[in-house]
């Protein structure tokens, strides 16, 4: 399994991404540890913040930042729920539903 | 409130006009609307080129916007563009046109027969969720999407394209009863989507709550802020000798 690096994540989004904050805060507070696949993209993400092409049952990470309209590392955590067999079937279930849905801001 | 007939708007009358001419129509609904209001009307135009956001399947992301400042009410200009109806245009008119009366509402309370709905308004726009929060999880797309000024400004939008189209217009066309359907289906799944993230059918109050929450955490800030102080240890002028144990005097300035 794979820790994220909070602070340098931190700096990353605060310093470079101008992100506020205690948003970064929040969203890093309780960061799953990643399936492997998942974090070699993150340390991909880390070297040159680009997004590789990394999928799991078939969503891309590209295409759920931008269905979702979410920050790549969100994208990863909601990916990483799909691998995660302790999460009841029904959630994961769910959760397929609404990756595949795109938002909308009006 | 009777909505003012403009005949541009009928779905065979807009196929014939050029954007300009679509985009007057929309203005000539919010001369018409604003002064039903009360209120000074916006500008409606297209969302500038820069401001655009577009999915990968061609369909804006932003379908809309309304600048208070600037008085304008923007659309995307695929929505006014070509073969397109003129029902997700019109529609999303009316929904950022609620959010310029919800912005004057909040300015002059006594227009709207509602006050607790008012002082909803009010803070939801100081602690307004908006697409940073949904980018970084701060905030779930149906904290958005049911915050007290978007849930309104969609219920109104839906109930004012369905007044226009099948009141007024008898509007019976495939086209319409096409969209009706998609825009239904729409509503239905953000409704579901609620219930899945928040884990509660009161998925409105929710939102509303989760949006109190976000206002009351901006005032603290905010209060933080205005208390920094810059402590300035400035003696007293005269030569007066202080005792062991006296405080010098302060003088404390506020920074903003």
């Amino acid at each position: 399994m794979y820790k994220i690096n909070k602070e340098k994540v931190r700096k990353i989004l605060v310093d470079e991404m101008n992100y506020t904050p205690y948003k970064v805060d929040l969203l890093l507070k309780d960061y799953p540890s990643l399936r492997d696949q998942l974090g070699e993209a993150v340390e991909q993400w880390l070297k040159d913040r680009t997004v590789a092409d990394v999928a799991v049952e078939g969503f891309s990470i590209k295409d759920v930042m931008e269905k979702r309209q979410v920050h790549f590392l969100v994208a990863v955590k909601k990916l990483n729920i799909l691998l995660d067999k302790s999460i009841p079937v029904e959630e994961r279930d769910k959760l397929r539903k609404t990756l595949s849905r795109q938002v909308v801001f009006k | 409130m009777t909505l003012p007939w403009i005949e541009e708007l009928r779905e065979e009358n807009w196929a014939v006009l050029s954007v300009d001419r679509r985009l007057a129509a929309l203005n000539e609904m919010e001369r018409a609307l604003a002064q039903q209001e009360t209120r000074k009307p916006c500008e409606v135009k297209g969302i500038p080129d820069e401001s655009r956001r577009i999915g990968a399947d061609g369909e804006p992301i932003l379908r809309g916007h309304n600048d208070p400042i600037e008085k304008e009410i923007q659309i995307d200009p695929i929505l006014l563009s070509g073969d397109r109806p003129p029902y997700q245009a019109v529609e999303t008119y009316f929904h950022e046109a609620r959010h310029a009366y919800q912005d004057y509402a909040i300015e002059h309370p006594e227009i709207h027969d509602g006050p607790e709905q008012v002082a909803d308004w009010q803070k939801n726009d100081a602690a307004y969720i908006g697409e940073e929060d949904i980018e970084l999880d701060f905030a779930k797309f149906s904290h958005y999407r049911w915050q007290p000024v978007e849930a309104d400004a969609n219920r109104i939008a839906y109930e004012r394209t369905e007044e226009l189209y099948t009141g007024m217009f008898q509007d019976a066309t495939k086209q319409y009863q096409d969209y009706r359907t998609n825009v239904e289906k729409e509503i239905f799944e953000d409704i579901d989507y609620a219930v899945y993230e928040f884990e509660t059918s009161d998925y409105e109050q929710e939102a509303r709550l989760f949006m109190l929450s976000k206002h009351e955490a901006e005032l603290d800030m905010q209060k933080q802020d205005s208390l920094t102080q810059t402590d300035t240890l400035v003696e007293s002028s005269d030569s007066e000798e202080v005792e062991p144990g006296e405080d010098y005097g302060y003088y404390r300035g506020y920074s903003p």
